[in-house]
């Protein structure tokens, strides 16, 4: 794996070492509770994991790590990756600007 | 065997696991999405955008037909030609990388270039390409879905049917996918 940035990459794998602790059954928990977190308020999520959790701060950790992604998610993958269009072609015959276009 | 079928099996196999059958059918799905993109961009329409699954679709009628079992061989296509379209994208971030000190985008001529515009909010691809080979590692089946949602551009409603998962279990799994993939892209 590349690194460029050193606090990037530490995290990183802070992240990964986490994320091997956890068995499938933990993740299939984590899914469930992150998604019955986003059914609630804002304001009475810490209440909910509160009682979900109880004591288990690795579970709370990674659902509010979601939670927290999640709120400000805003278009992040929302559109499919690629999208072809009549302009494209009319573009890549005629321009000398930088582009984005794929030319494989 | 004719083709579709040949085809047909190759996918079969591909998805039960048999990771050589990426490598035989990689360059005839290719050939085919390049051949029915060419040809909607010589159409008489008016400009309009080209949905991925309307490609994918176009050339899975082509390549698989009226063989196998209807959807789930076409849920099978939709998964391949998705992986297809991953590696194709992440292969030309990285050369695109590696020439990033000539600055401009590297040109081919119409009749021979897949001529796709990378989505507006410039993921870094190859970012994304490695966080979902770490998701893989957690959870195998998200990234599948992931790749039907987003390179695929299957609805969640397709994704689910393909997937054989309910619609609410594929709307909570692509939350938590986009989450923790944002996540990831971001550190």
């Amino acid at each position: 794996m590349e690194c460029s940035k050193g606090l990037a990459a530490s995290r990183i794998e802070e992240l990964n070492k986490n994320i091997r602790k956890m068995t499938n059954e933990q993740w299939e928990q984590v899914k469930e509770v992150f998604d019955a977190a986003l059914q609630h308020r804002p304001d009475e999520r810490a209440q909910f994991l509160d009682e979900v959790c109880g004591a288990d701060e690795t579970m709370r950790r990674e659902v509010e790590a979601l939670l927290s992604s999640f709120d400000d998610v805003g278009s992040f993958m929302a559109k499919p990756a690629v999208s072809i269009t009549r302009e494209a072609a009319t573009i890549e015959r005629t321009s000398l600007t930088k582009g984005r276009f794929l030319g494989h | 065997m004719n083709q579709q079928q040949e085809i047909t099996k190759l996918l079969r196999e591909w998805s039960d696991g048999r990771r050589s059958a990426f490598d035989e059918l990689m360059p005839l799905v290719y050939g085919e999405l390049h051949r029915q993109a060419a040809r909607y961009l010589r159409s008489e329409r008016r400009a309009q955008t080209l949905q991925p699954t309307a490609l994918i679709h176009d050339a899975y009628v082509r390549l698989v037909g009226q063989t196998g079992i209807q959807w789930q061989s076409r849920s099978g296509f939709f998964a391949f030609a998705a992986r297809v379209m991953r590696h194709i994208l992440v292969d030309y971030a990285r050369a695109k990388h590696r020439e990033k000190r000539g600055g401009d985008a590297v040109k081919v001529p119409l009749e021979e270039a897949l001529l796709m515009t990378v989505d507006e909010q410039d993921v870094d691809l190859i970012a994304l390409d490695e966080a979902l080979n770490r998701l893989a590692k957690i959870d195998e089946q998200q990234v599948r879905l992931v790749e039907l949602r987003y390179f695929s551009g299957l609805s969640l409603e397709e994704t689910a049917e393909a997937l054989k998962i309910s619609r609410a279990t594929a709307a909570r799994d692509w939350n938590v996918a986009r989450a923790w993939l944002h996540r990831e892209l971001r550190s």
